[in-house]
């Protein structure tokens, strides 16, 4: 696990700022089940930007 | 008749561009590190931060989160200081730009990227905010999200440091700008800068605009604060 859990406990969802669900595989991301996004995490660095989120 | 400050409200600065070419980014926030440091932009965030964090006890660890961190040189100085004090903070860098999220983040900051507007933290999750020499890239409402987010996410304290509007400050910078040996594009974006700063009381209507009263604090080198604790907060 690459994100640190400090940093984990306290990231929501830019969108809905619901809680969001990290996965490491396949690709390693942050999942919002609400909106149906996944922010990619880039070499250890989240990207919260919701233009450039994915559908889930 | 001509305006500074709207010529600078509709002039577009390379750190506005998310789209900006990485190794501009990095120079020209190389370039901003060190006019902070010279220049006193450092100096009020930091000073402005360790005077909320008086009330603090000795041996305590907290959580700042710095909103358009740049290079983190910052919030790296302010838990320095905070160190003096017996204060441990766990940084967290927030950037637009990717390549400035992991510069911060290879000199020890959590770093991250997102939108000042909509910070993906949860309510009251970090103990202080500090947003400095960033607030004047935004106008009008926008200016106000940003500063109601960094009310909503903080629990102990918010400190905005920002820029001083004066055609003297301008020009000082403008002049200083070339001993400092920065950029031409900095040197540019500077100017508009300083035009795109604020005076004490639109700073502190921008607070009041998002249901905050802040204290303002005007600082040499033309800065300006605004610092605040958030309803409810402790201490």
């Amino acid at each position: 696990m690459s994100l640190p859990k400090d940093l984990l406990e306290i990231l929501v969802c830019p969108k809905c700022k619901g809680d969001l669900e990290y996965r490491t595989a396949p690709t390693e991301e942050l999942v919002c089940r609400s909106c149906r996004l996944r922010y990619a995490v880039d070499d250890g660095i989240p990207i919260m930007l919701i233009d450039e989120a994915k559908p889930l | 008749m001509f305006s500074p400050r709207r010529w600078a409200r509709g002039s577009v600065e390379l750190l506005d561009d998310p789209a900006a070419d990485a190794a501009a980014v990095l120079a020209s926030l190389a370039d901003v590190s060190r006019i902070n440091r010279v220049l006193g932009g450092r100096r009020a965030a930091v000073v402005r931060l360790d005077g909320l964090l008086r009330a603090e006890r000795d041996g305590a660890t907290l959580t700042l989160l710095d909103v358009g961190t740049g290079l983190g040189d910052i919030p790296l100085a302010a838990a320095r200081r905070a160190a003096r004090r017996g204060i441990a903070l766990r940084l967290v860098g927030l950037e637009h730009h990717a390549a400035a999220a992991r510069a911060a983040g290879a000199r020890g900051l959590l770093a991250l990227v997102a939108d000042g507007v909509r910070l993906p933290f949860a309510d009251r999750s970090v103990d202080y905010v500090l947003c400095s020499q960033l607030l004047h890239h935004f106008a009008g409402e926008a200016a106000v999200r940003l500063v109601r987010e960094l009310d909503r996410v903080a629990c102990r304290g918010v400190v905005i440091a920002d820029l001083r509007r004066s055609a003297l400050a301008a020009a000082g910078f403008y002049l200083a700008s070339f001993a400092l040996r920065v950029e031409p594009v900095t040197r540019r974006d500077g100017v508009i800068s300083v035009f795109r700063g604020f005076r004490t009381a639109e700073l502190a209507n921008i607070c009041r605009a998002a249901g905050v009263e802040p204290v303002m604090r005007r600082h040499p080198g033309y800065r300006l604060t605004a610092a605040w604790r958030p309803a409810g907060s402790a201490p």
